[in-house]
């Protein structure tokens, strides 16, 4: 395995994915040897973490605030916000959990400065990717549905519906008891079914 | 049969739809589910979001966001403070420290009262990691449901 460039890296902590370019984003690296790394003033190494989480956490902060432009702007504040703690973080647990309270902090303030969404075209869609199984028209329908929930709802369902965490990991991610997750998911999913019927998005039938 | 009732028996029948422990028997929620219309027709229509949601995948974002981070980190890191808050700097906190220093000489006792509390209060919100002005997405919650 070899690892060309200027960085600095050791070759040992990395799976070569790829010949050609030459960027962090072709390699795999632990993510606690990056975190070391970064603590030990290697910026470079940050770029991994960036790089690994970047598209899932903008996948969460889309589906917290509905709106493409509003996420880009918390992952980056969160992502730096992240650099800025890293020192603090505890190398034996994961990055990503602590990564996205550190995302929802920045989402939820975003949304309260931001109390409707603007600038949202009706059928523009942000959260839901097309998938075979689906009409574009109920994908569509549910979109808007989502988009008339309040953030948390939407961060609760999206959670459950598109990344499968169980109760539990969603207690641990959203730091609420194991009965609240219950309690909340099922007031979410009434309301969005509440959305779904309403004649305003005539798919009153499903 | 009370609404809290029925709420109760709808929340423990969609944890067990979901695979997850719930709070109630199957038995439980079977015999309620056989005398209440509203609960099993609910339960139904939930069946269906749920189906319809569980379908769908997040949408996939392909933006690198490093290029614009790495200059962000960069002009964080070779940042002196900006111009008006070195002005405040040099005159505020040798003016801030003159004041309460004759605010201590005269040694009035509710000061002192008064500066040992704001103290406790940062030591404990220091000490706690906690920042006492973070907003709580919960309350926001809970204000949107009622």
């Amino acid at each position: 395995m070899s690892v060309s460039g200027d960085c600095c890296l050791d070759e040992e902590s990395f799976e070569y994915l790829s010949c050609q370019g030459d960027t962090l984003a072709a390699r795999k690296m632990d993510d606690s040897v990056a975190i070391e790394r970064c603590k030990a003033g290697d910026k470079e190494a940050f770029r991994h973490l960036v790089e690994r989480y970047q598209a899932e956490a903008i996948g969460h902060a889309v589906a917290i605030l509905a709106n493409r432009e509003d996420a880009l702007d918390a992952v980056q504040d969160a992502f730096l916000d992240a650099y800025q703690a890293l020192g603090r973080f505890d190398t034996s647990c994961k990055f990503y959990p602590w990564f996205y309270t550190i995302l929802r902090n920045r989402c939820f303030k975003l949304a309260a400065r931001r109390k409707k969404n603007v600038g949202l075209a009706l059928d523009d869609i942000v959260i839901l990717a097309p998938v075979s199984d689906v009409t574009p028209e109920d994908r569509v329908t549910l979109e808007r549905a989502l988009r008339e929930l309040s953030a948390a709802e939407r961060e609760l369902l999206t959670l459950k519906h598109l990344d499968g965490l169980s109760y539990q990991e969603l207690a641990e991610r959203l730091e609420i008891p194991l009965g609240t997750v219950m309690s909340r998911l099922y007031h979410g999913r009434k309301r969005l079914r509440e959305k779904l019927v309403s004649p305003s998005f005539g798919k009153a039938k499903r | 049969m009370t609404d809290i009732n029925c709420e109760s028996i709808r929340i423990a029948a969609m944890a067990l739809a979901d695979g997850e422990e719930s709070p109630l028997s199957t038995a439980e929620i079977q015999a309620h589910l056989s005398n209440c219309e509203s609960c099993s027709e609910e339960i139904a229509q939930l069946h269906d979001t749920n189906k319809l949601f569980s379908s769908q995948q997040r949408l996939r974002y392909q933006t690198d966001l490093w290029p614009q981070l790495n200059d962000r980190i960069q002009a964080t890191a070779g940042s002196s403070p900006p111009f008006r808050w070195r002005v405040l700097l040099l005159f505020g906190i040798p003016l801030f420290g003159y004041r309460i220093l004759m605010l201590v000489l005269q040694a009035a006792p509710s000061l002192w009262s008064k500066l040992v509390t704001v103290i406790l209060v940062i030591a404990v919100f220091s000490y706690l990691r906690a920042n006492p002005f973070k907003i709580n997405s919960e309350l926001t919650l809970e204000g949107e449901l009622t």
